[in-house]
């Protein structure tokens, strides 16, 4: 390839990086993303993230991952000399977000995290969650063997990680997950018209409405009996917090918990959502 | 024995006999010639019976009347042979016969006197006569005249040491009959000549029975005046000896070809010097070795894209003579000399290491049959003026000049398989331009051994450039795979480094060609396909492809490396995840690391699988570690191997290339 174009291709990635770093900062992350339109930037940005990657900057690639991550974590990005820099013609690959964010946050050492990623990935694939027996996993144990018992814990329901903020907290041994985060993923359309502090989950299938309600162990159902909490829902920065394994047996989900690293996967069926009513 | 030679023979049997012994020897003769089955005499020709007393006389002498008188009628009578008398001013001596060529035809024309050296042309002794003259009354011959048949006894081309005879088949047969001149292989001019002598009889005009009756024997003669004829010959040089096709820096490499005609001048005193016409037959390959090309826009002359020939005259115009093309393009494979040349070199420039051809001279000589192709010659000129020439196993002359030399070993005939004789494979296993036979660690797939690499005896021979450099490589020994190192082609600027083959080189019977320059890139391979036959036209089996070799990261955690697919295909890489090594691995080890997944890749580049010796026959078995690259997974922390696996039939024998 002549310098020029050379050069040229490297401004754009530049530009891309620019562009993407400052969308990274600004954007919520996590589940809620998915209004975001994918775009033929995004591409470069996953071309980049990957250069960045088997370069060895994981460090660099993490912030690009994790903001297209909430955009389409499955998508299928085919990675040629178009969009990964100084990249040969001849080789094309097919990646997707979730892979190369699950092997980042390898190698930036957030394990947790990397274990609800690649969880999700593990059952996006086969419907099962992440085996035990990954030789990573193993080394994440041994490195999250002394972590400090306040280290940051990680939550996936279904085929995605669960992220926002705040994000999942441990609280007496049980973890608390946001609610109207989680809801759009189990089929349900969040109400949060007082707020936080009172949230109303409706869709079609039984149970048809959830209440869920700041203090209170009760959860007043619509379709099925209503539900008392072990442990009561709080709010937490302005967001309200829900006992996650309590909610997926409600839902009659099942809950798969890595206490090695800090990370909790809820597998719950997901069913058509209602309309909001307007 | 024909006619002629049978009665000369009878002719000198008979000398010095006396009379009376004469005849008798003569009636004898005749009783043996007469007998059926062999005898004294040759067997003649069946002739009705004769009656013997009519035999004449010697007309030198006279008759006895008892011998001669028949007994009813008038004497015979006697005849008085006067050839000498000088009153006739030589009337009745034999008139010599003089050389005609082709004397069957039509009358020779001027170009009939050229022959080529070696080649024959039909001869006859003219139209040579004998009269002689009875100087006695009452001769029955009118006026006394009898006319001698007249018969060719000797031939002469004045020492030029070509020879007389016959064909016989299609061999030329040295000796009588004289119907043919072979020509020396001495281009010169040549005087030819005959001797011709009468035969003494004559037929005696008379009521029949007919009778013969001896005549005046005139001494033989030869031709006073010869006949000259030129002899020529027509030569090109080998320009070609010892000549390994190459091509190092433009404008290519030439070689000089010389066409001559000899000799100088014509039995007429006149020039042969010709316009000569040099063509050049030439292959047309793409590129100038299986990897490389040299092209422009515009063209220039010396360009090799698929539209030129390998072998071309050179720009600007050689000296002396006019370059134009046969066919449309910059051929430039025809050259004709400005003017009239008896000897003319040429250059040809070779454009190809995988050229071949030949150059054939030719020129419009007197005596019809043009374009004359010229021979080749081998070496110097003899110092008898003579040449030595290149023919097949059947005599015929090669009428080219080879570039490079390429005999076919059973015909002797030019052409066998577009490989310079001289090199070291030429011929040295079964098979022709074509065969692949590496036949170290093939794999059976499909049933099939898979042997060779994919690339054919005469592309290794045609050769590669391998980061700037060519050469050819060894068609029979190890097999040949091209390695591009991506990271050395194309720095990161972040972080400059190769990559190199890593223990891939300890697969055996494998010889890696790595190219790691940033000047190969798109030149030496294709840059989109990873083609490395992207020149091959001539014997081309199989589109070969190399294997890219490349820092990436592998989509699956706790896998070093990726190669999703192998050879046979194109795009065909492997990703190395080199910095995820480094993570993992001690410094120190590392590198040895780094090698072994390289191998590890490159031998599935080559089609090797996880498969290993052993009780274990799940290749993804974890618990089974054996002493090999092909190790899975190779893992974090896992003591680097160095070596492919030796145990029967193990990695080291189930790699297949193409």
């Amino acid at each position: 390839m002549p310098n020029a174009s050379r050069s040229l291709v490297s401004l754009v990635f530049l530009l891309a990086t620019v562009l993407l770093l400052s969308v990274a900062s600004l954007a919520p992350l996590g589940v809620g993303d998915a209004s975001h339109r994918w775009l033929e930037a995004d591409d470069a940005a996953v071309g980049l993230a990957y250069y960045h990657l088997s370069r060895g900057r994981a460090a660099e690639a993490l912030p690009v991952l994790l903001s297209l991550y909430g955009k389409d974590p499955y998508r299928q990005v085919h990675l040629s000399h178009t969009v990964v820099p100084n990249w040969p013609r001849a080789i094309a690959l097919d990646v997707r977000v979730a892979d190369l964010l699950g092997k980042a946050l390898i190698r930036t050492s957030n394990w947790h995290t990397a274990a609800a990623v690649l969880s999700g990935v593990a059952y996006h694939e086969t419907g099962r969650p992440l085996a035990t027996d990954q030789p990573w996993l193993q080394r994440a144990r041994e490195r999250l063997a002394r972590a400090p018992e306040d280290a940051p814990v990680a939550a996936t329901l279904n085929d995605r990680w669960v992220d926002g903020k705040p994000g999942p907290v441990l609280q007496e041994q049980c973890l608390f997950v946001p609610l109207a985060q989680l809801a759009p993923h189990l089929g349900f359309e969040a109400e949060t018209a007082k707020g936080q502090t009172r949230i109303q989950l409706r869709r079609q299938q039984a149970p048809t409405r959830l209440l869920f309600v700041e203090g209170k162990k009760e959860v007043r159902a619509q379709g099925a009996e209503s539900f008392t909490l072990e442990h009561a829902p709080f709010t937490l920065e302005g967001v309200l917090m829900v006992p996650a394994a309590e909610v997926a047996k409600l839902l009659k989900g099942e809950v798969h918990w890595y206490p090695e690293v800090r990370f909790m996967h809820l597998i719950i069926p997901k069913v058509p959502a209602k309309p909001a009513e307007q | 024995m024909n006619g002629f030679s049978l009665l000369s023979d009878l002719r000198s049997r008979l000398a010095g006999l006396s009379r009376r012994r004469w005849l008798t020897a003569v009636m004898v003769g005749w009783l043996v010639l007469s007998a059926d089955g062999p005898g004294l005499w040759p067997q003649p020709p069946v002739d009705p019976p004769r009656v013997i007393y009519t035999r004449p006389a010697p007309c030198d002498e006279k008759p006895a009347p008892e011998e001669a008188q028949a007994p009813d009628g008038p004497p015979p009578h006697v005849h008085a042979w006067d050839d000498d008398d000088p009153q006739y001013q030589g009337q009745y001596q034999l008139q010599a016969g003089a050389v005609t060529l082709n004397p069957d035809g039509p009358p020779a024309e001027e170009g009939d006197y050229y022959i080529r050296c070696g080649e024959t042309v039909r001869i006859g002794p003219g139209s040579p006569t004998d009269t002689d003259h009875c100087r006695n009354e009452g001769c029955p011959f009118g006026n006394g005249e009898a006319v001698n048949n007249v018969s060719p006894v000797d031939w002469g081309d004045g020492g030029a040491q070509g020879e007389f005879g016959h064909p016989e088949g299609t061999q030329f047969e040295v000796g009588a009959p004289i119907t043919h001149y072979k020509a020396p292989m001495t281009p010169q001019v040549v005087s030819l000549t005959v001797k011709t002598d009468d035969i003494p009889q004559a037929e005696e005009p008379g009521p029949d029975p007919r009778v013969e009756v001896a005549t005046f024997d005139d001494p033989a003669r030869w031709q006073a005046v010869p006949t000259k004829i030129t002899v020529w010959e027509f030569t090109i040089s080998d320009g070609a000896a010892g000549f390994r096709p190459e091509r190092p820096t433009p404008p290519g490499v030439q070689r000089t070809f010389t066409a001559t005609i000899d000799p100088a001048t014509d039995h007429n005193q006149e020039s042969l010097a010709r316009t000569l016409m040099f063509l050049i037959g030439s292959s047309q390959e793409p590129g100038y070795c299986l990897n490389m090309t040299w092209e422009h826009d515009p063209p220039e002359w010396n360009d090799t894209s698929a539209q030129d020939p390998d072998l071309k005259f050179p720009s600007p115009d050689p000296n002396g003579v006019t370059v134009t093309s046969y066919r449309d393009g910059q051929c430039r494979d025809v050259a004709t000399t400005t003017e009239p040349r008896r000897t003319w070199t040429v250059p040809v420039a070779c454009l190809d290491y995988g050229a071949y051809g030949c150059v054939v001279a030719c020129a419009w000589l007197p005596g019809g049959g043009g374009p004359h192709l010229a021979r080749l010659r081998l070496g110097e000129q003899n110092p008898d003026g003579s040449y030595n020439y290149k023919k097949d196993n059947a005599g015929n002359y090669w009428e080219l000049a080879p570039l490079p030399w390429d005999e076919n070993t059973e015909t002797g005939t030019f052409g066998e398989n577009c490989i310079w004789d001289g090199w070291a494979h030429d011929g040295d296993t079964p098979g022709n331009q074509t065969t692949d036979l590496e036949n170290v660690g093939q794999c059976v797939v499909s049933g099939e051994a898979k042997r060779g690499d994919g690339f054919s005896r005469y592309e290794e021979y045609r050769g590669f450039s391998v980061n700037g450099d060519w050469d050819d490589f060894d068609p029979i020994g190890e097999k040949d795979v091209f390695v591009i190192d991506d990271e050395a082609i194309h720095p990161d600027p972040n972080d400059p480094r190769k990559l190199g083959v890593g223990h891939f080189d300890r697969l055996p019977g494998v010889k890696p060609h790595l190219i790691e320059t940033p000047s190969s890139c798109g030149v030496e391979y294709d840059d989109d396909t990873l083609l490395i036959t992207r020149y091959a036209k001539t014997a081309s089996n199989h589109s070969q492809h190399g294997i890219m070799v490349k820092i990436g990261a592998e989509a699956t955690e706790d896998e070093l490396g990726d190669t999703p697919w192998s050879l046979n295909l194109p795009q065909v890489f492997s990703l190395v995840d080199v910095y995820e090594i480094e993570r993992n691995w001690a410094p120190a080890e590392a590198a040895a690391q780094i090698r072994s997944i390289i191998a590890h890749e490159l031998g599935h580049a080559c089609n090797l699988h996880h498969w290993h010796p052993g009780d274990s026959t799940d290749e993804h078995d974890p618990n089974y570690r054996p002493e090999c690259v092909m190790i899975f997974p190779s893992r974090a922390g896992e003591r680097p191997r160095d070596a492919y696996c030796t145990e029967s039939p193990g990695h080291s024998h189930l790699y297949w290339l193409h």
